[in-house]
This record gives C-alpha cells, structure tokens and sequence, in this order.
C-alpha cells in the first residue's frame, strides 16, 4: 500500500496500525507488572505468595501441581495411585484436560454451523418465517445464556453431551440470525441473474447465496467461536468433572493461583489459536471479495 | 415512508406469532414428555415464578438471606449495569483515540487482542480470589468484558470512516478537536450503539454466570442453588426473568439512542 | 499577488512512483484554472498539495503569499467522493464551516437551489444534490481559493451541466479563484480561463480558454472550440 506521507504529517484523518512489536512489548510489560505486583502483595500482606504467586512460583509448583489433573488411563500412574507431581504427568494432564474441552468446543461449534447455515437459508426464503425466527431469537439473545448451563448438566447429565448440546445451543442462534439476515440484504439481481440461466433454487443457495453472504457472515461466524469457546468454559466450570474449566474451578476451590493461572493460559491460548484458525479459513473462502 | 411502516408491523406482527409458536411447541413438547421435573413447561415455570417471587422458605434455611426475586435482581442487574456504564464509557474512549492514536493503540492493542478472542469468563476465578466474592469482583470482570467488546468495535468504526469525510471537515477549517465532534464520534455512533447492546445482553449473562462460580447474593446464586436441587423449572423462571428485564433495559437503550440514528433512514 | 505559486513540486510516494516532478505553476486571483490530464498522472495529487492534505516530498506552496501548512478554511475542496456527512441536514451540512454565518449558508443554499430541503437528511437528495451541498458548504465558508477534485464525474450528463451553471453563476458572483481538475476535455473547455495539462510529473501544455461566456452548448458548433478539443485530447494521449 503507498503511505500517504502528508496525511500522516498533517494528521488528517489519520489510521493507527496493529504493530506485533507492541503486541510482545505488552506482553512483557504484562509479566514485569505481575512480578512487581507479587513482590509488592507478598511484602505487604502474610497471604502474598498466594494470592498474586511469583512467576518463579508458577513456573515450577503452577505447573508440576497440574499432575492431579490428570486422571489415568494413558499409561502412567495418577497422583492418587501414589505417583510424585512431575512435569511430565503435567504434561499429560494439561493434555488430556485440553483434548476434552478442544473435542467439545470443536464439536459443538462446527455442529452449530452445521444447523444454522442450512435452517437459516432455508429460513430466509420465506419472510413471515424470518420474521418469526427473528421475533424468537430477539427474546433468547436477551437470556443470561452463560448461566444457564447447570441445565443442561440436569438435562443430560455431567457428560460430554451435555456440553455440546450447550456449546450448540449457544451457538446456534448466532449463525442462524446472521443467515438470514445476509441473505435477507443481498441484492435482488444476485439471484434473479441465475434464474435467467435456468438454474434451480437448490442450486442457486448453494452455488450462489451461500458464498455471496459468506464474506458478510465472517463477522458472525467468528462471534459463533467466540460464543462457543465461553460456553465450553461455563459447561466446564459448573458441574463436569474433565476439561481445562474443570480444573479452573479445582483451582479457585482450593485457591491455588499458581496452578490457575497455568491452567487460564491453557485455556487462553487454544481459545486464541481457535478463533485465529476460524479467522484464516474464513478469509481464504471469502479471499474473493477483498 | 408509509411503505416501512407497514413493513415494521407485519415484522413485528410475524415476531409475535413466532413467540407465540414458540410457547405452544414448548408446551406439548413438555406435556408429551410428561415429567415436569425434566422438562417443566410454560405454566410450571410461571407457577414457579410466582411462588419464587417473593422468596422461599426453603431457601432461607439454605442459609439464603434474601431469596426473592426483586432485591437478587436488583443487586444482578444493577451491578451489571454500573459495569457496562463504566466498561462501555471507557470502551468507547480508548477505541476511538487508539484508531488516532499509535502510542495509543501499541498500548490497547495487547488487552484487545488477546481478550477480544478470548472469553473473559476465564478470568473470573482470579477476580474472584483477588476482589471477593462480594460485588465488587464481579463489577470489575464485567466492566472489563465491556471495555474489551466495545473498544474493538469502536476502534474498527474510527478506522473505517472514509478518509475523504475528514478531509472535507479539515478543508472547511474544522480543527481536529472540532473534526472528532463533527465527524468522528457522530460516524462512528451506530456501530458503537449496536455493540453497546450487545455488551449490556452478555455482560448480564457474564455477571450472572460469575455469581454461579461464588457469590452469597444475586440471580446466579439462586440459580447455582436451584441447579443443585434439581429445579430445573425454578431456574428457567430466574433465567427468563433476568432475560425479560434485560429485553426492557434494550428497549430502554434502542428509545434513548433513537434520535440520534434517524440520519440512517 | 497570485492565489498560487507553485515552486519545483514533487512528491514521491516511494522510489519508482513520482507522480509529481519539479512543477512550476502561477495561479493568479480569480481565475478559473482547470487542470487536465489523464487518470493517475498527479492531477489529484497536485490538488490534495494545494489543499495542504498533503506534504510534497520537495517544493514550495505559497497561497496568497503564505506558505501552505496543512488544510485551512482559506482553502475549500470539493470531492470526487460523497464526503458531506450524512449524520448532517442540509442546513447544518452547509453551515459546518469553522467561517460560515447564519447569513451566508441561507444565501448560498438559495444559490444552489436547495431551498425548502433545508431539513432532509443527505440520503434523502440525488447524488447532483449532495454535490449541491457540498458546493454550497464551501462557499459559505467563504474561502479565498476554491479546490475541486472531479466533483461531477460520477454524474450523468444533464445533472453536470445544470452543476456546471451553477458553478460557474457561484464564480462570476463571487470572484473566487477556482482550480479545477478534470480528465474531461469538454467539461475543461466549458468552465476554464486556461486550461494546464498535466502529465508525466509536470506541465505540459498551458493554455488559455478565451470563449466569450456564457458558452454551453454552442461550443460544438464553435470551430475554434473543436480545434482546442482536438489539440487538448491530441496532447492528452
């Protein structure tokens, strides 16, 4: 892109750009923060190291503790077997937990996807039906979704079901309203010019509506993840007994911020790498409109 | 102009009709499965919502103080609302001058981009052992929420106004303090409305889930108690009514806002 | 004193792409200045230096004898774009100027023949009306130089011509001085004092326009004015 040099010096309508250097810098000051912060809490209050741990703290005990989290049947014997923490059994952990949340985030994603695009195309072509959906899913976007995943735990137990059924119905409307809203704001010609050339309507959504809203439905697809990644976390929080929110809430009972900052930079970090992940494959289906 | 009119009725007319679609299918789904206590319809729910209204008995020797709706609404929504005032405020500020601003974007950039993928649900245990399980932890976690969404939004609304439109201010010799009040806020304005609805929904949703994890008041607390006793019907009527009041305090933000969209048409 | 004097111009956007090369160019007060030339040849580059929206990599601006230092109200544009701000009615659009007056912004908005649409959003006018506005907004600031940027080249024929009339009434009343770019030769003929081809970094040909006014349609029968044309477009290949 040319830099308009002027624009910059004037600083006339001037655009500020995502720079990775500031992206590491703030990292860093982000850790200097919390070690000045620990170093700060632990001379002042006698519950110091507990509460805002070191980072040598977190390092070492944060992640050797995660052993208890691991649960057996992969080999190697569990903490309550008798084995010492370690970081391997760490790393066995962290993985096994990972594996769960990914599995049901993942699954209940993509199943989400997989109703909301066709039901929301289907949708689309009738408008008093769109209407109505629209009318329905104006009041369930105003309920307190996050919270309402002890029922699901009641509906189906505390079972990986159970949180994808969560995950899907969290998920679900997102993609449904967006559909039919961007079919709904395509322009008429779009789809009248294919009717010329004699093609029908099952071919027409396919190979003409769905990769025309595609590029308006990026934004949504990415609050889908979004949306999915939270309520993975709050299935996990309350009630289920494996996955990365398990274990946070392990943490936060027995108030080991060590070990759950660990386990919250897990977590973080495969909800980033999702979304990224959303984000590219999004931007290659959709690489012909930019 | 009397073209949408008619057209926003018979949306609204087709709307009430889904809702209304909506209620009879739950309740013949609930009458055919036959066990309230998997699936309680409409009426049980509102059965339990009125007897829940003005507090249990029950709870109370749970060792809940209050256990009516009105003060545990009171005390959700109104620190949800004191969050997203102080989070969105905040939000807004920091996005729109980090899309003017390098030094200030090298410094919202990290918070944005690692917690505008991220949910911030994951954050609710340390706030919880940092803050208490009083109020204040959950302010804080939600006013963050807010900050986080509205600011990407905003940012990304003050990077996309045409260049041109703040050209043509600076050429009728509008200063760029002038240029921010006539061009930049008033362009930016609808996304911002947009996201400032959608924070308020899902700020609610956040703060209530973060009473579930620890709280001694609040709708998330009853609901955590209510779950933990298998009412599946006593937490749909906590869960609907916080939704109901959210969809007023919407109303109540789409109202005020109005005036100021009508340029849209 | 010149409304514009232009001393060995360049910008450089970065090495290999110069759209402007050491150009010299006098503006005296009042003219109607058009600057023609092929697209992407620095015509609009040239103006955003005028307007001050643009720091020349070399070279001096001076208006009026001062030189040019970032945009100000004593140098309105209009733009190719839409640019008024659609959150605006038409009267406050037109009175956005840090220099307009209750006066001026009544007067002008008569002048372009906005009247009685003082209360419609922009969205609810034609694109030759927004063009409107936009033209009234500048006026009402009262600038000493008026910059215009292919302001009509998305319009249909007819909306041009009655824009071109009102632009050129704009300019007999008020004397302004006005540079005017364009790749239309017609429209250039029609409008200008003198005519300046730009191309290549500089100026290639500098023409007066000495047609007596008011010209429209006459022109094309006018066998001077279609030599000037077939000199302008030989000159612009």
């Amino acid at each position: 892109m040319i830099e308009d040099v002027g624009t910059r010096r004037f600083g006339v309508a001037l655009r500020t750009r995502p720079r990775n250097r500031a992206l590491l810098a703030g990292v860093l000051a982000g850790l200097v923060l919390w070690q000045l912060l620990s170093l700060l809490v632990g001379a002042t209050t006698s519950q110091g190291q507990n509460v805002v741990p070191p980072l040598q703290q977190v390092l070492t005990t944060g992640i050797t503790g995660l052993s208890h989290f691991y649960k057996g049947g992969w080999g190697p014997e569990t903490t309550l077997q008798g084995a010492e923490d370690s970081v391997p059994l760490a790393a066995l952990a962290v993985l096994q937990n990972s594996l769960a949340t990914l599995v049901r985030a993942w699954a209940g994603y993509l199943l989400a996807v997989a109703l909301g695009l066709p039901i929301g195309l289907a949708v689309a072509a009738v408008r008093p039906l769109r209407q109505a959906v629209s009318g329905i899913a104006g009041l369930l976007r105003m309920l307190p979704v996050l919270a309402m995943s002890p029922l699901f735990a009641l509906w189906f137990g505390a079972t990986t079901t159970a949180s994808i059924a969560f995950v899907t119905f969290g998920a679900f409307w997102v993609v449904l309203l967006a559909t039919a809203n961007a079919v709904n704001s395509l322009p008429a010609p779009l789809t009248e010019y294919p009717r010329t050339l004699g093609l029908t309507p099952l071919q027409i959504s396919i190979r003409i509506v769905l990769p025309a809203i595609l590029p308006a439905l990026r934004g949504a697809l990415m609050l889908a993840a979004g949306t999915a990644w939270a309520c993975v976390l709050a299935s996990e929080l309350y009630g289920i007994q494996s996955g990365l929110g398990w274990a946070l809430n392990q943490t936060l009972l027995y108030t080991l911020v060590d070990q759950m900052v660990v386990v919250a930079g897990v977590f973080a970090g495969l909800s980033l790498a999702s979304l990224r992940l959303v984000n590219c494959v999004t931007g290659r289906l959709t690489g012909w409109s930019e | 102009m009397s073209q949408s009119v008619t057209e926003v009725a018979r949306a609204g007319r087709w709307g009430a009709i889904g809702v209304l679609v909506f209620w009879c299918a739950w309740e013949a789904v609930a009458f055919f499965t036959g066990k309230d206590a998997v699936l309680p319809g409409p009426r049980v729910v509102l059965w339990e919502f009125q007897h829940g209204f003005f507090g249990d008995r029950g709870l109370e020797y749970l060792g809940i103080r209050h256990s009516d709706y009105p003060v545990n609404l009171a005390w959700t929504l109104g620190t949800a609302a004191v969050a997203w005032l102080i989070g969105s405020a905040l939000g807004i500020v920091a996005g729109l001058k980090a899309a003017r601003r390098q030094w200030l974007r090298d410094v919202t950039e990290p918070v944005l981009f690692v917690f505008g993928a991220v949910p911030v649900l994951v954050a609710a245990p340390l706030f919880l052992v940092w803050f208490g399980a009083g109020p204040l932890s959950k302010l804080l976690l939600v006013a963050f929420y807010c900050f986080v969404v509205v600011g990407v939004v905003a940012q990304s609304a003050a990077l996309n106004i045409p260049p041109t439109a703040e050209e043509y201010a600076a050429t009728l010799g509008l200063d760029s303090k002038a240029r921010f009040r006539a061009v930049v806020l008033p362009a930016a304005f609808p996304p911002i409305v947009a996201v400032l609805r959608l924070a308020l929904a899902t700020g609610i949703s956040l703060e209530v889930s973060a009473e579930l994890l620890g709280s001694r008041v609040g709708i998330g607390r009853l609901i955590a108690v209510r779950a933990q006793q298998g009412n599946v019907a006593a937490v749909l009527a906590l869960a609907i009514t916080v939704g109901l009041v959210a969809l007023v305090l919407d109303l109540v933000i789409r109202a005020a806002t109005r005036p100021a969209l009508r340029w849209q048409g | 004193m010149n409304a514009f004097e232009i001393r060995g111009l360049t910008v450089q956007y970065q090495p290999g792409i110069t759209p402007l090369k050491n150009l010299d160019l006098d503006v005296p007060n009042g003219q109607f200045l058009c600057v023609l030339g092929p697209s992407g040849q620095g015509k609009s580059t040239l103006l955003r230096c005028l307007a001050g929206l643009l720091v020349p990599t070399e070279g001096v601006i001076r208006a009026q004898g001062k030189p040019v230092e970032g945009p100000d109200a004593s140098r309105g544009m209009v733009f190719q774009q839409d640019a008024i701000p659609g959150w605006l009615r038409v009267r406050d659009n037109v009175a956005l100027g840090s220099r307009s007056t209750d006066e001026q912004v009544a007067h002008f908005i008569r002048a372009v023949g906005l009247e009685g649409r003082e209360k419609d959003w922009p969205r609810q006018l034609s694109g030759g009306m927004r063009k409107r506005v936009a033209i009234a907004a500048v006026f009402a600031n009262d600038p000493d130089i008026l910059l215009m940027d292919e302001p009509f080249s998305s319009l249909d024929h007819l909306t041009r011509t009655g824009l071109h009339e009102t632009v050129l009434q704009l300019w007999e009343e008020t004397g302004k001085t006005i540079v005017f770019v364009t790749h239309d030769v017609d429209e250039a003929i029609t409008l200008a004092d003198r005519i300046v081809i730009v191309g290549r970094g500089g100026v290639r040909a500098d023409v007066p326009v000495t047609f007596p006014r008011p010209r429209g349609e006459n022109l094309r029968m006018d066998v001077d004015a279609n030599l000037l044309r077939a000199a302008l477009l030989e000159s612009l290949k």
